[in-house]
């Protein structure tokens, strides 16, 4: 209750104090959109030049393209927007009368010559958030991807702080975080698994990206109900003016994707369908058949007005089948059904600087078993409505909104987790967040709000302050020292069976102990600094601390089934990047370090250790990680190599192997039984798995045809075959192996 | 350009050398346990049997080789020794195990040493002391309601009591296959100052387990199994399935995994075996 009642006074106040601060004065504020497809361009510098004179006053645009200026006086003014590959925008604006809100929309147009000049991406300046890592589509082939597009996949797998522990399964951990603890944003529209089976592949290529805001920590208020890291990702809109398509095949997959104006100017349609073929392609050239099968489509929608309010509606689908050891084992399989909408734009009418209305439904289903008769299964529905409002409140800037969201599971997991049977449960969750950016001087800001959850008497309702600071000693953007450190919940646990690697099956269900709440809480601490022109530097260290992850129990029989326990726990790391960005030319080189400690008390634990608690490395915590990237592009011919190194992951070691006799029944009669097989284990994931280290490598030549542009890629992925262990499956004592020296060739054309 | 290029394959050339040699052992260097030993030693057994294996590097062992194991059997209190003989069985498949078995009698209330060793000297010990011996004890039964009543006399812990019928289902169809009912008594015994005693009726028991109604069936063999052993015999009733696999809560072997137990036991043939039904 007191929670509530936190939340609510801070939302009434900060309510009644934005008229009194905007009363008087003339705001002007409007969103910048790209001509071709309306998509909001972010960090357009902004600049107002009072004329005559010479004083001028500038800002940058935020992630929804918004610019304000607050407090402006009567009188003419030269209005300018630059951006890096348009063409710059000049007006002259004639403001009058007072306590008005002025809309001034911007549509900038391309500029071929700049573009042309500009061969590496990498020089727009961005002033980003504590944690945050902003990508887009373009950047995502400086991983090297076996397939016509690239894919966020492979980029986030090159990026310090995310560890994939195998080429396949699609698990992804964010500084010590679970896969589940991930929350994955498209569109606005929760997704529950948007990585593919072949560990290279996301449901997201490159084709289809405009920008991806990922958190490895420390993010804001505005995303709530997981501890980890969020990916928000926003999709493009197809192109207003002109039809465009591309199609490519390569061993692993095959891409199809379209864009065409259904209004020319006003609204668009973007298509994009993709298949997997390494099933069958691995029949002809590689010694092992790869039994993995995944696709996907996505149909998007979006249309803008004058006035510069975009609607847009969205379907995806997806699927996903295989095995992770191909000679035995469980067969996975999932499917993901997202569908939503989303209308955001700015209004005169209102002190609200920007509104964002979104809603959607997701449904994901997975089930674990044999081919044909899965042993156990988790289905969730969510469905959500969000309003998300931005409003300036002189020089501050208020975000804030409102959430509620419906949520049902279906599961049975009775065949893994002894004391999680099966069923179904329903609840709802409603809620707001506050920000609060609050400038101090010019190099100096803080942005601290809290979220907060109720959820009608199901769980405990969750208030979670946050709070970020960042220093811009010498008023630059990309010259800044931060910090940030938060409370995260989660009241959806996603259980997996950690014991061994080889499982790419969840669980969604609520915690079943009322007692319980998975928790989180970041603190984490940056600089990122230019080294000259062309070089870049950044680290951040963080600390998290984890309460109530359910594990595994730890068992030494050789069984399927475990039961559920709790850990409690710490991650603490580090994550530096270099980068080098000159011309046609680019290396980076990532580094992390990551130390990730579970405590746990089982009931055995006593008889087994002598102690009741036992602290441990989870089976992802891999300690070191370091990722090298090179580049090329020389007009139409671009190169990409990519060597990853991890240590090697926590595993469980045996020290050997007997047959068992219980004497529970009846003393045993050795020459009529062969008894029963056990393991002998100390610890659990005591053992280090081998480092994993790879070196990938792409080059591709682009030509211009008569009709189609065509891209012939020539590549492979572990050019030097190095045997890297998947997992190493203990009761079979059977080392799982990741892919070997695969070459590859794709072809990719594109209308011109 | 050229020199770009140039730095391009420097760099791929740089991280050739990475792909040397990957070598991984997957088991942890075990220097606890030599080898596995479980088994029973019978006071009035005509041949002692003990499972006796090395600590495997593969949970279903393929290999039959013994590996030079011998494995001894001392009497402490006058220190004479025997070698155990070796027996290989297979259990389906390519899965084989050691037994290693004497004929000598043993003595009630004396202790043993097993003892394993490898061709280089580890040894695996076990030492079992021997209960007092177990008289046959009064048996009477009677077909009528399948009643059984035994009584008797042992100083020591009786650990298993049960009766074994050889049974047929009898239906409109004629007599199904013949089964083994096993029922355990141990619940049931009454023991009060070394006098024990059990008195009981198994009739409707083999029913359920034949999923028949009430006497639609034939008994062809009825036996009686009584077992007693030492104040060492373990104990597992306070502990979790968990526990009783923990290879060290269990184990009274010294440099290895298992249980060797000292027991005494009684069969006794309550009626003779007959010739199953065939029609």
């Amino acid at each position: 209750m007191a929670a509530k009642s936190i939340f609510w006074g801070c939302i009434i106040f900060l309510g009644l104090l934005s008229p009194a601060v905007q009363a008087q004065d003339i705001v002007l504020r409007g969103i910048v959109n790209d001509q071709e497809t309306g998509r909001p361009l972010e960090v357009a510098n902004v600049i107002l030049q009072s004329i005559p004179g010479d004083e001028a006053r500038g800002t940058t645009t935020d992630s929804n393209g918004l610019y304000q200026f607050n407090r402006l006086e009567e009188g003419e003014y030269a209005f300018i927007v630059r951006y890096v590959g348009y063409v710059t925008y000049t007006d002259t604006l004639v403001l009058e009368g007072t306590g008005q809100n002025i809309v001034k929309r911007v549509i900038l147009e391309r500029s071929e010559e700049i573009l042309e000049e500009l061969t590496v991406s990498g020089d727009r300046e961005q002033d980003l958030v504590p944690g945050q890592i902003q990508i887009r589509g373009e950047d995502f082939g400086r991983a090297p991807t076996p397939a016509g597009s690239a894919d966020l996949a492979t980029y986030l797998q090159i990026q310090p702080g995310v560890v994939a522990t195998g080429d396949r399964g699609g698990q992804l951990f964010v500084r010590g975080g679970t896969p589940s603890e991930n929350l994955v944003l498209m569109d606005g529209t929760l997704i529950f698994q948007p990585f593919h089976i072949v560990g290279f592949f996301s449901v997201f290529p490159e084709d289809v990206i405009s920008t991806v805001d990922f958190y490895a920590g420390g993010f804001g208020p505005r995303y709530s109900s997981r501890t980890s890291s969020v990916m928000d990702v926003r999709l493009k809109n197809g192109n207003l003016y002109n039809r465009s398509w591309s199609a490519s095949v390569s061993p692993f997959v095959s891409d199809l994707f379209f864009e065409s104006p259904v209004s020319e100017g006003k609204s668009s349609v973007l298509v994009s369908l993709r298949g997997s073929l390494i099933e069958e392609s691995s029949k002809r050239y590689l010694e092992e058949q790869q039994p993995l099968r995944f696709n996907s489509q996505l149909v998007k929608y979006s249309s803008i007005n004058g006035e510069g309010m975009s609607c847009s509606a969205l379907f995806m689908r997806t699927y996903d089948r295989g095995q992770l050891d191909f000679e035995e084992g469980d067969f996975f399989k999932w499917s993901n059904i997202v569908t939503g909408g989303r209308c955001a734009g700015v209004s005169e009418e209102t002190g609200v600087a920007f509104m964002d209305v979104n809603f959607g439904l997701s449904y994901f289903t997975n089930e674990a078993g044999g081919e044909n008769s899965p042993g156990r299964f988790s289905d969730i529905f969510r469905s959500h409505l969000d309003v998300n409002l931005a409003q300036y409140l002189g020089d501050f800037r208020l975000d804030y909104g409102f959430f509620t969201n419906f949520n049902n599971v279906t599961y049975d997991i009775s065949d893994k987790f002894v004391s999680v049977r099966s069923g179904r449960e329903s609840f709802l969750g409603t809620g707001g967040y506050v920000s609060l950016n609050i400038p101090l001087g010019r190099t100096f800001s803080v942005d601290s709000g809290v979220s907060y959850t109720s959820y009608l008497r199901k769980f405990d309702s969750s208030l979670e302050p946050r709070i970020s600071i960042s220093w811009q000693p010498r008023g630059k953007v990309d010259e800044e020292i931060h910090a940030a450190a938060g409370i995260y919940r989660q009241p959806l646990v996603g259980l997996t069976d950690y014991r061994d690697a080889g499982s790419a099956f969840t669980a969604w269900l609520p915690l079943r102990d009322p007692d319980r709440k998975m928790e989180a809480r970041h603190l984490l601490l940056g600089w990122r600094q230019p080294l000259g022109r062309f070089l870049r530097f950044s680290v951040e260290g963080y600390y998290k601390e984890i309460r109530d992850t359910p594990v595994s129990t730890w068992s030494t029989i050789a069984q399927f089934t475990t039961d559920l326990a709790y850990a409690d726990g710490n991650v603490q790391g580090m994550d530096v990047r270099l980068d080098f960005n000159h011309r046609n030319f680019y290396w980076g080189l990532g580094y992390g370090y990551s130390l990730t400690e579970y405590e746990t008390a089982q009931d055995h634990f006593g008889t087994w250790f002598g102690e009741p608690i036992q602290r441990y490395n989870p089976p992802h915590d891999r300690r070191h990680q370091l990722n090298a990237q090179a580049g090329l592009e020389i007009r139409n011919f671009t190169a990409n190599i990519s060597w990853m190194y991890g240590s090697g992951l926590p595993y469980t070691r045996p020290m050997g192997f007997d047959s068992y006799f219980s004497f529970e029944e009846r003393p045993p009669d050795v020459t009529g039984s062969y008894g029963t097989p056990r393991v002998l284990l100390e610890k659990p994931f005591q053992g280090k798995m081998p480092d994993f280290h790879r070196l990938d490598v792409s080059v591709e030549q682009a030509f211009e045809l008569p009709f189609v542009n065509l891209k012939i890629q020539a590549g492979g992925i572990n050019t030097y075959n190095w045997d890297n262990l998947f997992y190493y499956d203990v009761f079979n004592q059977k080392g799982i192996y990741q892919l070997p020296l695969m070459p590859y060739v794709s072809l990719k054309m594109e209308s011109i | 350009m050229r020199k770009q290029l140039q730095n391009f394959l420097a760099i791929y050339l740089f991280f050739i050398p990475m792909g040397c040699e990957n070598t991984f052992d997957p088991l942890q260097e075990n220097d606890k346990y030599v080898f596995t030993i479980y088994g029973v030693l019978d006071v009035h057994a005509d041949t002692q049997w003990v499972r006796v294996m090395p600590i495997g590097e593969a949970l279903i062992p393929t290999d039959p080789d013994p590996n030079g194991t011998v494995v001894r059997l001392a009497r402490e209190s006058n220190g004479e020794t025997i070698a155990l003989n070796d027996s290989l069985f297979r259990f389906g498949g390519d899965s084989y195990v050691w037994n290693y078995w004497t004929t000598e009698s043993l003595q009630p209330n004396e202790s043993y040493n097993i003892t394993a060793e490898t061709p280089g000297g580890k040894q695996s010990l076990s030492i079992v002391t021997l209960p007092s011996a177990l008289s046959v004890p009064e048996v009477e039964y009677s077909e009528e309601y399948e009643s059984i009543m035994v009584s008797g006399h042992t100083e020591e812990q009786l650990v298993l009591v049960e009766t074994r019928y050889l049974v047929q289902a009898v239906t409109e169809m004629g007599c199904a296959p013949e089964r083994e009912v096993v029922i355990s008594h141990q619940e049931e015994v009454t023991n009060m100052s070394g006098q024990y005693h059990l008195s009981t009726e198994n009739w409707s028991v083999i029913a359920k387990e034949l999923d028949v109604n009430a006497f639609n069936f034939i008994v062809n063999r009825r036996e009686l199994i009584i077992v007693s052993a030492g104040e060492d015999w373990i104990g597992l009733s306070d502990l979790t399935e968990e526990e009783i696999f923990l290879p060290d809560k269990l184990s009274n072997v010294e440099n290895g995994t298992g249980v060797v137990a000292g027991i005494a036991s009684r069969k006794i043939l309550i009626t003779p075996r007959q010739e199953p039904c065939q029609k």
